[in-house]
């Protein structure tokens, strides 16, 4: 069975390119943003707004298509279409989220050179 | 006639009418025009509304209490306002037409003012001429890209920017005001929009400029989806994510893009 991948790096270099300097530009951009919807989400989950957690997972989801971040792309998924389920099960998915961008951040700095 | 620069011009006339003063006595009248139309010639104009005035039967008469100027003949009344209808149907173009304030000047001149305004048929036809000589006009093609996702928004800009003025926006309350003010060859449209969602924004868009070239996009490409954003007027349809080149497939298309792509 075909490990789901933290990045597909196919993926990221069909869609973001090839050129080091917009490379490093979206790695940079992944990493802003992810952050940045990540907290959105938590927001979401702690004021119970089902609504607006549908539509940040929905936005980091698609920023993890365009990335190649699959495992990432996965949970992000999960949570869009789980977004009316309890707030245990929303806590769980969360968690898995954080981590997955985590993950993903590492993996996009040593495509970009660092560490 | 007197003209002015706030496009206010002022006409004076007399008719022969009669009037509670006595039979076919002369009143003269002062014609103030607000916002006339362009392409009508105001003495023309003037003249033509004179001639409304002689042919209505009755006597002529101001009533300085209610400040309205009306007919009188047989217990029946015409008052002056009502007649705006003939004298919109003497106008070039779809406007409509007020008749304002009415006064006895000190020397005995009625005067009345005509207020003209374009109805929404006339705005959305001026605002698509304005549409279409600007992309005539101006010296580089644009294209616009309505998408709050700041990443997609990148992918796109970054494939097109080297070849074209790239507007972005990232709020659909904008979107149409902003398609308004640069008037963009060609328009990438999120569907999933803050504020507004972009079904409504493509429907705004179409009401105003039928020609537009506009191409969705969107995380959910199924099927009723796209064929909903075909029949309302998208040119298009791209699932995120795109690679920058699929954009061009679309751009290449557009009829008003000039540069060789």
């Amino acid at each position: 069975m075909e490990q789901i991948k933290i990045i597909d790096t196919c993926i990221f270099h069909e869609y973001v390119g090839n050129d080091q300097a917009e490379v490093e530009l979206m790695i940079d951009l992944f990493t802003q943003q992810s952050s940045t919807y990540y907290a959105e989400l938590k927001i979401a989950y702690t004021h119970d707004d089902k609504n607006e957690w549908h539509d940040v997972a929905h936005k980091l989801k698609g920023m993890a298509s365009f990335t190649g971040a699959e495992q990432l792309y996965q949970s992000c998924k999960t949570a869009q279409d789980n977004y009316e389920c309890s707030k245990n099960d929303k806590s769980l998915i969360l968690r898995t989220i954080e981590h997955n961008i985590e993950q993903a951040t590492i993996f996009l700095k040593t495509i970009k050179g660092h560490e | 006639m007197e003209y002015y620069p706030s496009n206010r011009f002022e006409y004076t006339h007399a008719i022969k009418k009669n009037t509670i003063d006595g039979p076919h006595a002369w009143r003269c009248l002062h014609f103030e025009f607000r916002d006339l139309p362009e392409d009508n010639d105001i003495e023309k104009l003037a003249q033509k509304i004179f001639k409304i005035f002689e042919s209505l039967e009755g006597c002529f008469y101001f009533d300085p209490r209610l400040r309205m100027t009306a007919f009188c003949k047989m217990g029946e009344t015409v008052i002056i306002d009502d007649i705006s209808y003939k004298i919109k149907n003497l106008i070039k173009g779809n406007f409509m037409c007020r008749i304002g304030e009415q006064k006895l000047l000190q020397n005995g001149i009625l005067s009345m003012q005509f207020l003209f305004s374009p109805t929404s048929d006339e705005k959305q036809k001026l605002s698509q001429e304005f549409i279409v000589q600007e992309r005539i006009n101006r010296q580089n093609d644009v294209v616009m890209i309505v998408e709050d996702d700041l990443f997609a928004r990148n992918i796109a800009k970054n494939a097109l920017q080297s070849k074209f003025k790239v507007i972005e926006i990232d709020d659909g309350a904008k979107a149409t005001q902003e398609y308004l003010a640069h008037s963009p060859d060609v328009l990438f449209l999120d569907i999933h929009l803050p504020n507004k969602k972009g079904y409504q924004i493509l429907k705004e868009i179409m009401e105003v400029d039928p020609q537009a070239y506009v191409v969705m996009l969107s995380a959910d490409a199924a099927r009723d989806r796209v064929m909903s954003c075909m029949q309302n007027g998208a040119k298009g349809f791209i699932a995120k994510p795109f690679r920058g080149d699929k954009l061009y497939d679309y751009i290449r298309k557009c009829p008003t893009i000039r540069v060789y792509c």
